[in-house]
């Protein structure tokens, strides 16, 4: 897979380079990268990572893409249930498993979709200590405001008693500050993607934000940095990554992880250019940023709190309203001709959601595809048979639109 | 022997005040009782309370027309209120700016009463004059008051509008100094000290005997030094019940000044072998803010609500574990 | 132009407007000695009782004393001054809106110097939860309607006179703001009637209150101010706007967050353009804690001076971090 994403396009940017061989070494040579303090895994990135950063320990992001692990998670949940779940299962099961975990002290699993609730007892059951965090389902109300900040807090005591740390103004503070230079050399780099032609491609962005699952954050941050004044370089000399008039589309939908990118990746392999995403795994886990009123703790935690939930898109909450905004304001802002919507087979939160976002969509004049796939590679070819009609069905539409 | 004749005469007044000398002559700014007064003046106080002040102001400050009343008699509350006659038939205004002015008297409710309407802000002096021959001895009593018109709107007076006026024209004439940083809404209050100069043509008059008569009874004489200067300290005299005590209340004083010269001559066809002065100044004074007003309970009541309030709030977030609050972060570090 | 409104845009708001509040502190509790005065009928609490050194007085006292007026005289041609008095208020605010709270009333900013304070203490702050906030929320408008019921009782004779300005009697300001050129005389309890009594010690203890209040909870007498009250019934036309662009909300209560009047719909409304709600001082907080481009705005009549970007939002949250974001 990385292969085909590094040797698949000319001109990759230079200081992707440092991505590239970063995947190499975890993914491939399985290299374990060194972190301090205690590992706390988490299944899903509504834990609060400054905390865990405050807290003198090393978040360990369990999301994972191998279609290998799939098929060994298949043991724990039924046939017909979401890939990365059971991905993680299978990983989380298997000795050795690439990309090298290590010994978890923790797993925090925030109570999300109905799959990743009950793989808690499932963890639990093979030895590993499991933190469930609180995640209410609704996010209007004010009470699931304040729930959700109380589970912060238990979570951060949580974490006291697993580190014997005090939770220190200082600490949260870098700790913040740490995740908000990432989170604006991201923006910056989203930033990029405005760009028509684009300047940079989006399987890259993908490998860019994955990279973000595992890599040491500041060595991610300093090296995103660098990519972002590549780019700056490449804007100003008129660079072009795609081809004029390749269709822009939005992703959207379950997200994609490597080695599970098989649905960017053919888009931008067909001639399309993926510039902005609605996913968990890139856009929605660094978009957001803190804003804080008071430097004192209490503020701090309930300001994360405030930001891992508020502006959350994901599907799991009873309403998908700001979902909604945030792809027709996606679409506007980066010149989107088009949407993707992948659905991993079994994640029923994001089927359920497919028809009002086909609707909102539709209404705003933009075409989507959707998709419902998993990570088996059996239907790449159909796939980008798909792929290829509905880049061509939106270059047609172009034509007819500008006579 | 003129000290010895000035106590016999009073002595002699004292007896029998109508034969000897005529009573104290002065310029009241309250209505005669049965005159009606501005509606909003009626809210405030009882029946027997307007019987015990003999009368608030008829105008109040802000008000441009200023009403006067010539009024004669010691006893402040109680003295009688004069008829048209000569002597009050007119006033003589004198403002800040040296404009003289006159304004004549008409009857209402029994009583002559002048109206005037003041322009400018600031003090107008008003000097009426009565003049009769007794015992071949001419009184002349010269009778001033202050009328103030203020503003609530404006911060500031012309100072020019502020200051003390004199009349040099006055044979006898006292002048109430300014108080300390005397402002438009300044009240003299019992406990203050009241400064006066007794001046004669507009000069100092030293040694010329003061006396202050407050509504109250209260009575106090005092001599002008060599700058013609005196001054005396209001006494605190109003002690009514709680349910009666009203802090706007403003009671009336009156100094005198009493001056006799060696002068023949004849008025009105009556001899006289010498001239009495008698130049009176009337006023108001209010309750010292003191009596009524406390710092200690004020202060108290704040610090004890701070106090309380504050340690309330302490142990409310010690003690009270609000649900999904009860885990709290220390701010050390 | 363009590069003036980029670069403002990058302010640190919060200090901007600590300096604009320090002006119009000094402006309207000393500016009397330097001979200012901006009339009586000001939209702020310029208290009157300073009397010395007031730069203008708050429209409060002339509104109560007037309609304290007898009827014959209310109902009558005098009340062309009210009604004068009442267009002078309404010109002044329409330039600033509420701006007059969250920038310029000194009460409003001896509020934000407790918090500050506190801060520096570091001593947490509480919030309401969103119940009581909306109970709390009703109480301006109550005091506003006392506020101008009772002078009218006094006009017609049913209450004491010494009812009067029965707002500023029990008003922190009276206490506070004389007190700060010198002028201690309201500390006190008129115990002269019983009215009196009881206003003057009601106000006492709401200055007691006001100043715990204050140290605990941001902005905490704002909550029940009448002029904020009187100042949201009248700010439609206002020429000082706060925007809200729906579309370009995220919704994610960043802007709620650092908000001192703890205003849910400045997060959560986005259908609502006209975002300024009852609560809402101006102080542009908000704006300056939205890290979406154009998300709010704040307009002076129709020209944007100061709206939600970016990297003002990335530079005034990194203010004071350990390591600051290398520009790229």
């Amino acid at each position: 897979m990385l292969d085909h994403i590094v040797d698949d396009f000319l001109e990759n940017p230079s200081a992707m380079s440092y991505f590239y061989d970063l995947f190499r070494r975890v993914y491939i040579q399985g290299e374990a990268l060194e972190k301090s303090g205690p590992q706390v895994g988490i299944t899903c990135i509504q834990a609060p990572e400054e905390l865990i950063y405050a807290h003198g320990a090393s978040p360990v992001r369990l999301c994972n893409g191998a279609y290998h692990y799939d098929q060994i998670g298949a043991d724990f949940m039924p046939a017909k249930s979401c890939s990365l779940v059971k991905a993680t299962l299978g990983m989380l099961a298997s000795d050795n498993a690439v990309p090298r975990v290590g010994k978890l002290d923790l797993v925090v699993n925030p109570t999300t979709c109905d799959q990743k609730k009950k793989a808690s007892a499932m963890m639990a059951d093979m030895g590993y200590p499991v933190h469930d965090l609180e995640f209410p389902n609704v996010k209007e109300s004010e009470a699931a405001r304040v729930y959700w900040q109380r589970s912060v807090r238990q979570f951060s005591e949580r974490l006291r008693a697993l580190t014997g740390k005090k939770l220190s103004k200082q600490a949260l503070r870098d700790a913040m500050a740490k995740t908000a230079r990432a989170q604006a050399a991201f923006r910056t780099l989203n930033g990029f993607r405005k760009r028509s032609p684009a300047v940079f491609l989006g399987k890259d962005a993908f490998l860019v934000t994955n990279a973000y699952f595992f890599d040491d954050i500041g060595r991610w941050t300093t090296a995103v940095e660098a990519l972002n004044r590549e780019l700056a370089e490449r804007e100003k000399t008129d660079f072009k990554a795609a081809q004029k008039k390749a269709p822009r589309i939005v992703f959207t939908g379950s997200p994609p992880i490597f080695p599970n990118l098989k649905l960017p990746l053919l888009i931008e392999q067909a001639g399309g250019v993926v510039v902005a995403d609605e996913t968990c795994s890139a856009n929605r886990m660094l978009y957001d940023m803190t804003a804080v009123d008071e430097w004192l703790v209490n503020d701090m935690v309930d300001s994360l709190a405030d930001k891992y939930l508020k502006p959350c898109t994901c599907p799991i909450f009873t309403r998908n309203d700001d979902r909604l905004r945030r792809l027709l304001e996606l679409a506007q802002s980066f010149h989107a001709d088009g949407v993707v919507y992948q659905s991993f087979a079994g994640c029923q939160v994001y089927e359920m959601e497919q028809r009002s976002v086909a609707e909102a969509l539709n209404k705003a004049g933009i075409p989507m595809l959707y998709v419902e796939t998993d990570y088996s590679p059996d239907d790449m070819g159909q796939l980008s048979t798909r792929i290829e009609a509905f880049l061509e069905s939106i270059k047609t539409r172009r034509r007819q639109h500008r006579p | 022997m003129k000290t010895t004749l000035s106590l016999c005469a009073g002595l002699w007044l004292a007896a029998a005040p109508a034969l000897a000398a005529p009573d104290l002559f002065w310029l009241s700014d309250a209505a005669p009782k049965k005159a009606p007064r501005p509606a909003a003046e009626h809210q405030h106080g009882s029946g027997s309370e307007e019987a015990a002040m003999g009368g608030d102001e008829a105008d109040t400050i802000h008000s441009p027309v200023k009403r006067l009343w010539f009024r004669q008699g010691r006893e402040l509350a109680e003295a009688d209120y004069l008829k048209e006659d000569e002597a009050t038939a007119r006033l003589s205004l004198l403002d800040a700016l040296g404009n003289r002015s006159q304004a004549g008297s008409k009857a209402a409710n029994g009583a002559a009463q002048v109206t005037m309407t003041l322009k400018e802000l600031g003090f107008n002096n008003a000097y009426a004059q009565r003049d009769q021959v007794q015992d071949q001895v001419r009184w002349v009593q010269l009778a001033k008051t202050e009328v103030l018109k203020g503003s609530c709107c404006v911060r500031e007076m012309d100072p020019a509008q502020e200051k003390p006026i004199s009349d040099p024209a006055q044979p006898l004439e006292i002048v109430r100094q300014r108080q300390d940083k005397e402002k438009m809404f300044t009240r003299i209050v019992s406990g203050d000290t009241v400064q006066f100069t007794v001046l004669r043509f507009g000069q100092p008059a030293a040694r010329v005997p003061v006396t202050m008569y407050t509504q109250q009874g209260w009575t106090k004489t005092a001599a002008s030094d060599a700058e013609g200067k005196v001054s005396f300290t209001l006494i605190r005299d109003y002690f009514p019940e709680w349910s009666d005590f009203r802090r706007r209340t403003k009671e009336s004083f009156v100094v005198a000044a009493d001056m006799e010269v060696a002068e023949a001559g004849s008025f009105n066809g009556q001899p006289y072998g010498k001239v009495h002065y008698q130049a009176t100044l009337s006023g108001r004074y209010a309750p010292s803010p003191y009596d009524y007003k406390s710092y200690g309970y004020g202060l108290g009541i704040a610090v004890f609500v701070f106090a309380f309030g504050g340690l309330g709030v302490y142990a409310y977030r010690r003690r009270r574990v609000k649900p999904f609050q009860e885990i709290r972060f220390g701010e050390g570090a | 132009m363009v590069h003036l409104k980029a670069a403002f845009d990058g302010i640190d708001w919060n200090r901007f407007r600590f300096w604009f509040q320090l002006f119009f502190f000094l402006l309207f509790i000393y500016g009397g000695y330097l001979g200012i005065d901006l009339g009586n009928n000001l939209p702020t609490f310029s208290c009157g009782y300073n009397t010395e050194g007031r730069g203008g007085m708050c429209y409060l006292i002339p509104l109560q004393h007037q309609f304290a007026w007898p009827w014959q005289k209310l109902f009558s041609a005098a009340a062309l001054a009210i009604l004068t008095g009442f267009l002078t208020f309404g010109l002044w605010f329409i330039v600033f809106n509420k701006g007059w709270c969250g920038l310029a009333c000194p009460l409003g900013t001896l509020q934000d110097w407790i918090t500050a304070l506190r801060r520096k203490l570091g001593i947490r702050y509480g919030r309401y939860t969103l119940d009581q906030f909306r109970v709390l929320s009703r109480i301006k408008y109550a005091l506003l309607a006392l506020m101008l019921l009772i002078p009218l009782g006094i006009g017609a004779g049913w209450f004491s006179k010494d009812m009067g300005n029965p707002f500023c009697m029990i008003c922190p300001g009276r206490m506070i703001i004389p007190t700060l050129t010198g002028k201690f005389d309201h500390w006190t309890i008129d115990f002269s009637t019983q009215a009196k009594m009881v206003m003057t010690a009601l106000g006492m203890v709401v200055t007691g209150l006001f100043l715990i209040g204050a140290f605990i909870k941001k902005r905490f007498f704002c909550f029940f101010c009448p002029m904020s009250a009187l100042h949201y019934l009248i700010s439609k036309p206002a020429l000082l706007k706060l925007e809200k662009d729906g579309g370009k909300c995220t919704r994610c209560g960043d802007c709620y967050r650092v908000c001192d009047m703890e205003i849910k719909e400045i997060a959560d409304d986005v259908d609502n353009p006209r975002i300024m709600m009852d609560d809402c001082t101006l102080c542009l907080k908000c704006v300056a804690a939205c890290p979406e481009p154009g998300a709010l705005k704040a307009k002076f009549a129709t020209i944007t001076f100061f709206e939600s970007t970016e990297a003002g939002f990335i530079k005034r949250m990194h203010k004071g971090s350990p390591r600051e974001q290398s520009p790229s």
